[in-house]
């Protein structure tokens, strides 16, 4: 119940003075009169009032992700790039025992290492001989399928003829050319320089290979080795 | 006024949608040839992919000075700092640069400082004389030109040229008709040995100019 502010008798509910000292009831409040006429509401501003509120929260998300992106690149920048050791990237280990599955997959580089060392397996693969030499004791076979195998056997003939000499021809120089994948299979092209003893001449291969991923391990599936003129 | 918040929405959407790589996680697992097959030339990270599939195959021909320049241009690509292909180029740029300072220091002319003769039983020193000439090619720069001078022992000199492909570790095997030859570099100097049926001939050569 209201009071008269100045005296304190209780105030009729519809009086507008005290019944006792006539101090006029100055801040009675009528709640029921008083409410505010709201006015009508603009569904315009309602959509604009989103777009701003959806526009504000996305910049401030995209603000946040980007100082996430400056803070990690500073941590790159903490832990400087190194230079690969170089059994990372040489002959060092050998490639052919190297596995893979599917969630360690052969990077690319690993397919370039394993032609590379093929190549160093070629002077030793153009002294075969099928009457006197047991197949199985050629690094060749580690890298290649028999047919691929064989096929270079007979490619490797200007070699052969001239591996006569006690020394071995020897790989000069392998230069990759072409590298693609085509699904499952890679497709490598390289051109190859071996040095014969005699007289120091050098022949020059154009080779193509196709490198597949046999259940684990890498193979060579085909050869096509054409002698470029000099 | 309802048109402008419109349009400045749907720009705040464009430059957060920026269309992701779809090959990003061949190239995380350095499968740049696969990311090549897979990537059309609209996907942003197509450039970086075949650039490191050139990148690769200068690096795997030991063509240093021409990976040096491909990882160069792969560094002013639009990648982050941490982005992975970025952080293998750089890897094996600072390894071909790495290589091409190792291989200057090699090059130069060297003469014997010591002289052994190993014939497993014991290890003896014999006179020798002469000196060789070692320069690497390019592009093909673990390739070196060995140049003979007067170079043996006293009563029989070679004075002759090999050419001889050396592994990044710069040392090199050369099977010779009774034996074979080895030639390794090292903070020392260079050490060629010539094995053969008599025994091993070590000789220890010091770079004539330092």
């Amino acid at each position: 119940m209201e009071r008269c502010s100045l005296c304190g008798t209780p105030l009729e509910t519809e009086a507008t003075a005290c019944s006792y000292c006539k101090h006029p009831v100055l801040k009675k409040q009528r709640f029921d009169e008083d409410l505010p006429v709201t006015p009508p509401v603009n569904p315009r501003r309602h959509v604009l009032s989103f777009i701003i509120i959806f526009a504000l929260a996305v910049g401030s998300i995209g603000t946040w992700y980007a100082l996430t992106q400056i803070d990690s690149a500073r941590t790159t920048l903490a832990a400087p790039v190194q230079a690969l050791p170089v059994s990372d990237w040489s002959d060092e280990t050998s490639a052919y025992n190297q596995t893979y599955s599917s969630e360690n997959p052969p990077a690319s580089y690993d397919i370039l290492k394993f032609v590379r060392q093929y190549t160093q397996t070629v002077p030793e693969t153009a002294n075969y001989s099928k009457a006197t030499d047991t197949l199985e004791t050629f690094s060749a076979i580690q890298f290649a399928t028999l047919d691929a195998f064989q096929s270079e056997v007979g490619a490797l003939r200007t070699i052969h003829v001239a591996s006569d000499s006690p020394i071995p021809p020897r790989l000069q120089t392998v230069d990759f050319k072409r590298f693609v994948s085509k699904g499952d299979s890679y497709q490598v092209r390289t051109i190859e320089t071996y040095q014969l003893p005699a007289g120091h001449q050098l022949v020059t291969y154009d080779v193509r290979y196709n490198v597949r991923l046999h259940t684990d391990h890498l193979q060579i599936t085909h050869i096509v080795r054409t002698e470029v003129p000099a | 006024m309802r048109m402008f918040a419109i349009v400045l929405l749907c720009s705040l959407l464009m430059g957060c949608s920026e269309e992701p790589s779809r090959i990003q996680d061949e190239l995380d697992m350095g499968q740049y040839t696969k990311a090549v097959d897979q990537a059309t030339r609209q996907d942003p990270m197509d450039d970086a992919a075949q650039l490191m599939v050139r990148l690769e195959t200068q690096f795997a021909s030991y063509h240093f000075h021409d990976a040096v320049t491909t990882a160069r241009k792969i560094e002013q690509l639009p990648l982050t700092q941490d982005n992975s292909v970025r952080l293998r180029a750089k890897s094996i740029q600072l390894s071909a640069e790495a290589m091409i300072e190792r291989l200057k220091q090699a090059a130069g002319t060297y003469q014997i400082e010591r002289s052994i003769l190993d014939d497993g039983l014991q290890e003896q020193s014999f006179p020798a004389t002469g000196q060789v000439k070692v320069s690497f090619g390019k592009p093909h720069t673990l390739l070196a030109t060995i140049q003979y001078e007067q170079f043996g022992t006293t009563d029989a000199t070679r004075s002759d040229t090999e050419t001889v492909r050396f592994e990044p570790d710069l040392s090199a095997r050369l099977a010779q008709s009774e034996g074979l030859v080895s030639y390794v570099f090292s903070r020392a100097g260079l050490t060629v040995t010539f094995e053969g049926p008599g025994g091993k001939r070590i000789y220890q050569l010091k770079k004539a100019d330092q």
